[in-house]
């Protein structure tokens, strides 16, 4: 059917403009799909590839004699390899300006960890480390810029001891530095990893160490069998606490990030292809009716109703295959991009780019299967016309008619003649109006759900960072004499002792790492914010503890759990869920801390919460408080509030490019369904023309009823996109973050107001073609 | 109703007791109330009528492109009432031609392609056919043209070009001069007049103008979805001596 293809070719080219919008939309669906999914695989695969390079451990025991729990494990069959090693939280300090958390690893004194190794950036591994050579991990060496040969110095129980740097490393387990599973917003000035030999965490506080039995099974081990042996083997050997890689802080925090893009790739694909396959269904369907007599003669003349079918549906494949070809591609390169870029932002040091066919490849059938699910039911109804009919009626539009708005408010029937016809042109084709709001709905879905994100984040790290937690500043401190020092220094307002404890929480078969933070019961510097959106004070008996743990651990209000840090183990209730949008930590008074364990309060204090005059330059007070003596380490909370927005610099990004596509999208779609309209209507504005209304006035008609109909789908698009914009965020929420949407009254209106732009900017094409319009054409086609 | 003169050959194609209904209840229309009628093979047959008395709809059912609601239609000895969709679309392939008061030529495929796209779908027939139809319909200058740019009697001829390019034994032609001023009526009113008379073909025209009666083998009038009157014209008018 070579003359078929020809005037399938010529049908195309006719509607050039709204197979481009078509052909652009899957475009950008198909190369979001592409880029998001293959940037999702390349960080999964990067990952992968260093977790397997330096033996990133599979799972690792805390706790108990670290050789007898080795012994315990190490005969389990699909072990790989079983290290011990002793970890030690110590502060550190850089000059005399910079105190911070620190965290000294101890590796092998001549040879590399056999699990949880490090990749060596800058310097080399000694023949043999020293008690005074230290390995700096990346993070903290790129923060403080210490290079080979810099020195440094860590707190011991004799005072500060001076290390020199051998080597700049890589770890896996800090690829982000998080602190812990509930630290995982760390800022590198507050908290820094060494690794040292045990020589040198010898002489760091006993208190402060821990023992560890990291444990790397063998590649084909059965995982999940391995890893329970192994927990169940160590337990019972003395370990007091586990975890496998996904509760591994760095790691969890990581796949977080990596399960975001791969929801990416799913969701907002599917938000163009569903876009592009409206508009597609929207030019076939016009095109369809309009071809009724053609569709009839071809049918009178023997064409059967596949070959109809067919040609018509090849139509929705051409504007799929079109878009989702170079879409493929194009996704494809700049998932490149977007690897590069991400593991540039976070220091990953091997960077997986693979082209995978089989990304194109799929790419390409979404956008085919896009085209032609939306070309489906035009095609269809096409192949069933029959002939006499379809060459005896001139369209399908429904024939107008007083619109039912007319019928509920009469009045509105004394309206102008051109107003009547505006208000009538929207019920004259339903399908196509639905269409252009369905189009307006999808456009503020898209809108809404990327500005929404911004918003939910902005809104949400404020609350936590402004509302939540009251200090300026966290210090740990030696003595809680510190404590008077610190209030007596110019600029601060005010001092709370505290104490924080990294714990696991077991409860029935959960077993979660998370953090207890103790405060003073009347506490001023900690809102807890409650499930029921009130605030509470801290329980005099029990724990609060973050709202992920209810479903977590299956625990409610009044039932008992285990908290476990060391060796410690302490029976606990909860007495209550908050609600933070960072973390799942559990609170409780100082005094209720210092009861279940037996001490006096003031020795449980290891930290204290500062909040400073209004108006104090808070790097002078850094520098202030850090030079107090007893304190050992120093957490700038704004610090932490601005490592996270840095952190987000890539997301905004991401959802400025959504933003940007999601115009061109909401542009294309209503560009389509306005030229269906204007197409539609040819004969009308054809005999208007001929009757010399002008095109202006012809313009201002089919403007206003595209407004109203957008005006209309304003309302109901901007309450599915804030549905939307709810689901996608709470697939984003985890125990580490929660994210329930928050979106600005303004984002509103900014979003309504865009798309009334957009979709007046969509009709302009349109509108100038009104001028071009050849009367006589029309007429003696009788078609369009 | 008499049949007053069977000057041409044997029926190709026979109606008994056709029936056509649109609509149910008190919507019902009964478009055709028991037709019976014969058409003759290489005669020009007008169906004279005013508007809604039956005649397009009867050119339908013969034509295959909608069914009767009851009673026979045999074409060629077989019975098209009884087809199924797949078969109709055969028949109507095979064994009509068909030219439309609007022409319904495809605006984006030149007079020569739209002609060729019913060659292609018969298998194509011997190369140069098409350009062979329009020469014979008198366009061998304006095959190269979109109908957008030809005149209403163009575009009328190579509606009719595209129905005989498959050779179809029988030719239906509903109000072919309908939108076309006298003299470029005329002319394709003798060009289906030469089919007929030259070429063998048959042809049944429908028309609400009684003048074009006067070129036809046949005239059967029709009112109120029934044959009234068949009557015989031995002596057809020539096209060009028509007036309206």
């Amino acid at each position: 059917m070579r003359v078929l293809s020809r005037k399938l070719t010529r049908d195309a080219r006719r509607r050039r403009s709204q197979l481009v919008a078509i052909v652009v939309t899957v475009f950008l669906g198909v190369a979001l799909y592409a880029a998001s999914f293959d940037a999702f695989r390349n960080l999964q695969v990067s990952y992968e590839s260093l977790y397997d390079g330096l033996s990133f451990a599979d799972v690792t025991l805390v706790g108990g004699d670290p050789e007898a729990v080795a012994r315990a494990v190490a005969e389990i069959d699909g072990i790989a390899a079983v290290e011990t090693r002793t970890v030690a939280e110590t502060p550190l300090r850089i000059g005399r300006a910079d105190k911070l958390l620190g965290r000294i690893v101890e590796v092998p004194p001549d040879r590399l960890p056999e699990v949880n190794s490090v990749m060596v950036l800058q310097g080399a591994l000694p023949s043999s480390l020293s008690r005074s050579d230290v390995l700096v991990e990346q993070h903290m060496a790129e923060h403080f810029r210490l290079g080979v040969g810099d020195r440094l110095e860590v707190l011991t129980p004799t005072g500060w001891s001076a290390v020199e740097v051998a080597a700049v490393v890589a770890s896996p387990e800090y690829l982000w530095p998080a602190r812990s599973r509930q630290e995982v917003l760390t800022s590198p000035g507050d908290f820094g990893v060494l690794f040292g030999s045990g020589a040198l965490i010898e002489g760091v506080s006993a208190e402060s160490t821990r023992s560890e039995v990291a444990v790397r099974l063998a590649d084909g081990a059965d995982g999940g069998a391995a890893i329970d042996e192994v927990v169940s083997l160590g337990t019972a050997a003395g370990a007091v606490s586990t975890f496998d890689q996904t509760d591994q802080p760095s790691n969890a925090a990581l796949q977080e990030d990596v399960r975001g893009f791969g929801e990416m790739s799913f969701l907002f694909p599917v938000l163009f292809l569903g876009a592009a396959g409206m508009a597609t269904s929207v030019l076939l369907t016009r095109l369809v009716i309009s071809q009724r007599a053609q569709i009839g003669l071809l049918r009178a003349n023997g064409f059967s109703r596949r070959t109809i079918f067919g040609h018509y549906l090849v139509f929705g494949l051409a504007a799929g295959l079109l878009g989702a070809v170079p879409g493929a591609v194009a996704g494809s390169l700049l998932a490149r991009a977007i690897t590069g870029l991400y593991t540039d932002a976070i220091s990953v040091p091997i960077t997986v780019i693979e082209f995978r066919p089989s990304t194109v490849a799929a790419g390409v059938g979404f956008g085919l299967a896009a085209g032609a699910l939306s070309g489906l039911g035009p095609a269809i109804r096409a192949s069933r016309l029959a002939p006499a009919e379809a060459m005896r009626a001139a369209g399908s539009a429904a024939p107008p008619r007083t619109g039912f708005v007319e019928r509920v408010i009469p009045i509105l029937k004394r309206l102008p003649a051109p107003a009547k016809m505006v208000l009538r042109g929207i019920g004259r084709n339903r399908g196509r109006s639905l269409a252009t709001g369905t189009g307006v709905v999808l456009a503020i879905v898209l809108i809404l759900a990327s500005w929404g994100m911004i918003d939910t984040m902005q809104i949400l790290l404020a609350r936590q960072f402004e509302e939540v937690q009251g200090q300026h500043a966290q210090v740990f401190v030696e003595r809680i004499d510190t404590l008077s020092e610190l209030r007596s220094l110019d600029g601060v307002a005010a001092v709370e002792p505290a104490a924080q404890l990294p714990v696991t929480i077991l409860a029935a078969d959960t077993r979660y790492q998370s953090s207890v933070i103790a405060l003073p019961p009347d506490t001023a510097m900690h809102t807890f914010r409650m499930l029921d959106g009130g605030d509470a004070p801290l329980p005099a008996a029990g724990l609060y503890v973050g709202r992920a743990l209810r479903s977590l651990a299956g625990i409610d209000v009044g039932d008992t759990f285990t908290l476990v840090f060391g060796d410690t183990r302490l029976e606990e209730t909860v007495a209550g869920f908050v609600d933070e949008p960072l973390g799942t930590t559990a609170y409780m008074t100082l005094p209720a801390l210092a009861a279940d364990l037996g001490a006096a309060e003031p020795t449980v204090v290891n930290a204290a919460m500062i909040r400073y005059e209004p108006g104090a330059d808070l790097a002078a007070m850094r520098a202030v408080v850090v030079d107090v003596p007893g304190v050992r380490a120093y957490v700038d909370a704004r610090a932490l509030y601005d490592t996270v927005q840095r952190f987000m610099g890539l997301f905004y990004a991401f959802v400025g490019i959504m933003l940007a596509f999601g115009a061109v999208m909401a542009f294309a779609l209503i560009f389509n369904t306005v030229s269906a309209n204007i197409a539609e209507r040819a004969g009308e504005v054809g005999t208007m023309k001929a009757n010399g209304v002008g095109r202006r006035i012809i313009g201002r008609l089919i403007t206003a009823e595209n407004l109203l109909l957008m005006l209309l789908s304003v309302g109901p698009g901007l309450v599915v996109g804030h549905l939307a914009a709810a689901a996608m965020m709470s697939s984003f929420s985890s125990d580490l973050f929660r994210f329930d949407a928050v979106i600005r009254p303004t984002t509103y209106v900014f979003t309504a107001l865009a798309i009334v732009v957009v979709g007046l900017a969509s009709q302009g094409p349109v509108l100038r073609r009104l001028q071009e319009l050849d009367v006589a054409q029309i007429v003696r086609e009788r078609s369009l | 109703m008499t049949e007053r003169t069977n000057r041409t050959g044997m029926a190709i194609a026979s109606l008994h007791g056709v029936e056509k209904t649109y609509g149910t209840g008190a919507a019902m229309v009964r478009a055709l109330r028991g037709v019976d009628l014969d058409i003759r093979g290489g005669e020009l047959m007008v169906l004279l009528g005013p508007s809604g008395s039956g005649k397009t709809t009867l050119l339908n059912i013969v034509g295959g492109i909608e069914p009767a609601t009851s009673g026979r239609v045999t074409v060629g000895g077989a019975d098209i009432a009884s087809l199924d969709d797949a078969a109709r679309t055969e028949y109507r392939r095979t064994s009509v031609g068909f030219v439309f008061q609007f022409f319904n030529l495809i605006p984006t495929l030149t007079a020569l392609e739209n002609v060729q796209l019913i060659a292609e779908l018969v298998g194509g027939g011997e190369p140069g056919r098409s350009e062979l139809v329009l020469r014979a319909v008198g366009l061998s200058d304006r095959m190269h043209h979109f109908p957008g740019a030809l005149s209403g009697g163009e575009q009328q001829r190579v509606a009719i070009a595209r129905a005989l390019v498959k050779e179809p034994p029988l030719l239906l032609c509903d109000e072919p001069t309908g939108s076309l001023d006298l003299e470029t009526g005329r002319r394709v009113l003798a060009l289906l007049r030469s089919l007929a008379s030259n070429d063998g073909r048959t042809i049944v025209i429908v028309t609400h103008n009684s003048a074009i009666a006067a070129i036809a083998d046949r005239v059967v009038t029709m009112g109120s979805g029934q044959v009234t009157d068949l009557a015989a014209n031995p002596a057809p008018a020539a096209a060009e001596t028509l007036e309206w």
